[in-house]
């Protein structure tokens, strides 16, 4: 119990510095919001010219769906900058002789803020989505705890992936590349702006079977069209994947810092 | 005025030089930065792509003309980035007593300010746009010095908005949020398609938030030459630079010393 307490107060120390910083939160709603409303004259004008239905979502669905990939992509946290630069400039040397493990320390100081951007703009997420197009059709809240652990889940994946590339500054001077383009794969593969069904169908199959489509598509899904059977088959991707991302990341950080060579104290 | 213009230009010509010798002192990072950036816009040709398997056209777009709005504002945007590299950091310059070191210089503050920095990754914006248009368009002389000259027009637009913005600071304090806000209205609204923006949107981005200028006009006098838009958009490029200009003057009236003691070598 004293083991997991020590993460506990990581996290609340974390929600607590993040509660702090107003404007940055005030603009992220902002940017939120606008980029809802784009998105929704976007396919509003596809909609008026395909009818009401595409790859099976209406218009209600899709905004709602788009509401939910934001609101995973938007509650990340700065775990990518902060461990390359923790790495870079020599800091994680003095946080190996700490009495914890440096990933699952990442990871508590992660879910602190990620908890704090994550309920308010699940807040502001679901005023947007009654503003621009009404309640989401069909959806019962009975389904809201499969629908929240799924998001959950989908959060972590895109935790440890994180943290897997921004390691690699061991070993790397200039590792943002790998930023951007994971955030584009999951951009793009993990549908956080075009739902994988509406992929040609090869594209669809594929992509779902890899990881991005479960930071983001997943849970989006399971949001705007649920079903007990893909619950399941997302949580056990879901499952699979953190598992595979956080052995990766424990493996890279072993490696690394096995090669750490810090110089000056 | 002219003699100031040309030394103004010349001081502009000096900061080019050097900031691209020490961008290319450190060559593989420099190449990194660029591959990844064209990579990371690339992912951009992905979404339409799947966006045109499913709607013939949208808001009167079509495939082609949704890259040419792309690649005239990643062009833009990168070519004010890779000289202006200093306009996002206005505001940091100015909170932390930065701009001292400016002011004590025999030179024009602001062109000053501004030409003292590269962003790397910008060069990949500005090689994107390029092989993106000549991808689409083929190299059709003509089509290709208007594309020159609009990768001009829309870089003074994207300067100006970025002057005016972070120029606030002077007047409300750190206008970081506020600045990081514009900024992304500016470019998203110039990469989306005309006829979806309707009401407010549409009165907007003639207004404000100049993003037809950057991007949508440019692309209309590409398809359908127009002596005329051709004129409002020299005019306007030059109403939208002249305001900035003024407005950091005006705001440097209000500014007072931050009494930092830095070495800037």
């Amino acid at each position: 119990m004293k083991k997991i307490a020590k993460y506990l107060h990581v996290m609340k120390v974390s929600a607590s510095n993040n509660l702090v910083y107003v404007s940055n939160f005030i603009a992220r709603n902002f940017f939120f919001m606008f980029i809802i409303y784009i998105m929704l004259m976007l396919w509003t004008n596809i909609y008026s010219q395909k009818g009401s239905t595409i790859a099976g979502f209406s218009l209600n669905q899709i905004i709602w769906y788009l509401i939910v990939t934001e609101l995973v992509t938007l509650s990340r946290s700065n775990v990518f900058t902060e461990v390359s630069r923790d790495v870079k400039n020599g800091n994680i040397a003095y946080m190996l002789n700490k009495p914890y493990n440096y990933i699952f320390y990442s990871l508590s100081n992660s879910l602190g803020e990620i908890g704090v951007k994550l309920f308010t703009n699940v807040i502001i997420g679901v005023a947007i989505g009654f503003l621009y197009v009404g309640p989401l059709i069909n959806f019962d809240f009975r389904h809201l705890p499969f629908i929240l652990l799924s998001l959950l889940l989908g959060i972590i994946i895109n935790f440890f992936i994180h943290i897997s590339l921004s390691l690699t500054a061991f070993w790397l001077e200039e590792n943002s590349p790998f930023f951007w383009i994971y955030q584009k794969l999951v951009f793009t593969l993990g549908g956080m702006l075009i739902p994988i069904d509406m992929f040609p169908n090869w594209l669809e199959k594929i992509a779902k079977n890899l990881p991005f489509a479960y930071v983001t598509y997943g849970p989006a899904r399971l949001a705007v069209k649920f079903s007990y059977s893909d619950f399941v088959s997302t949580v056990l991707f879901q499952l699979g994947y953190l598992l595979l991302f956080l052995i990766i990341s424990l493996l890279i950080f072993r490696k690394g810092v096995r090669a750490l060579n810090v110089n000056g104290g | 005025m002219l003699t100031e213009a040309k030394k103004n230009i010349k001081l502009i010509g000096m900061y080019f030089k050097f900031n691209l010798y020490s961008s290319m002192e450190y060559r593989a990072s420099f190449i990194i930065q660029v591959l990844g950036m064209i990579i990371n816009n690339g992912s951009f040709i992905f979404f339409w792509w799947i966006l045109f398997e499913n709607v013939e056209s949208i808001g009167g777009y079509g495939f082609k003309d949704v890259m040419m709005l792309w690649a005239i504002s990643s062009t833009a945007f990168g070519l004010s980035h890779v000289i202006f590299g200093n306009v996002r950091r206005i505001t940091e310059i100015i909170m932390t007593g930065e701009l001292d070191s400016y002011l004590l210089q025999p030179k024009d503050v602001l062109v000053n300010l501004i030409s003292s920095r590269t962003i790397i990754s910008a060069w990949g914006d500005m090689f994107y746009g390029i092989i993106l248009f000549i991808g689409v368009n083929g190299l059709n002389i003509s089509d290709f010095m208007l594309f020159l000259l609009f990768n001009c027009t829309a870089a003074l637009f994207f300067t100006s908005i970025l002057v005016i913005a972070n120029s606030l600071t002077f007047f409300i304090g750190n206008a970081e949020g506020i600045a990081g806000l514009i900024s992304e209205f500016m470019i998203t609204f110039s990469i989306y398609p005309e006829g979806i923006y309707k009401g407010i949107a549409k009165l907007v981005i003639y207004s404000v938030v100049p993003a037809a200028f950057v991007s949508l006009i440019p692309v209309r006098i590409i398809n359908n030459f127009s002596i005329k838009w051709l004129l409002i958009l020299f005019v306007f490029v030059i109403l939208w630079s002249v305001f900035a200009y003024w407005f950091f003057y005006r705001g440097l009236k209000k500014y007072e010393s931050g009494n930092l003691i830095v070495n800037k070598l």
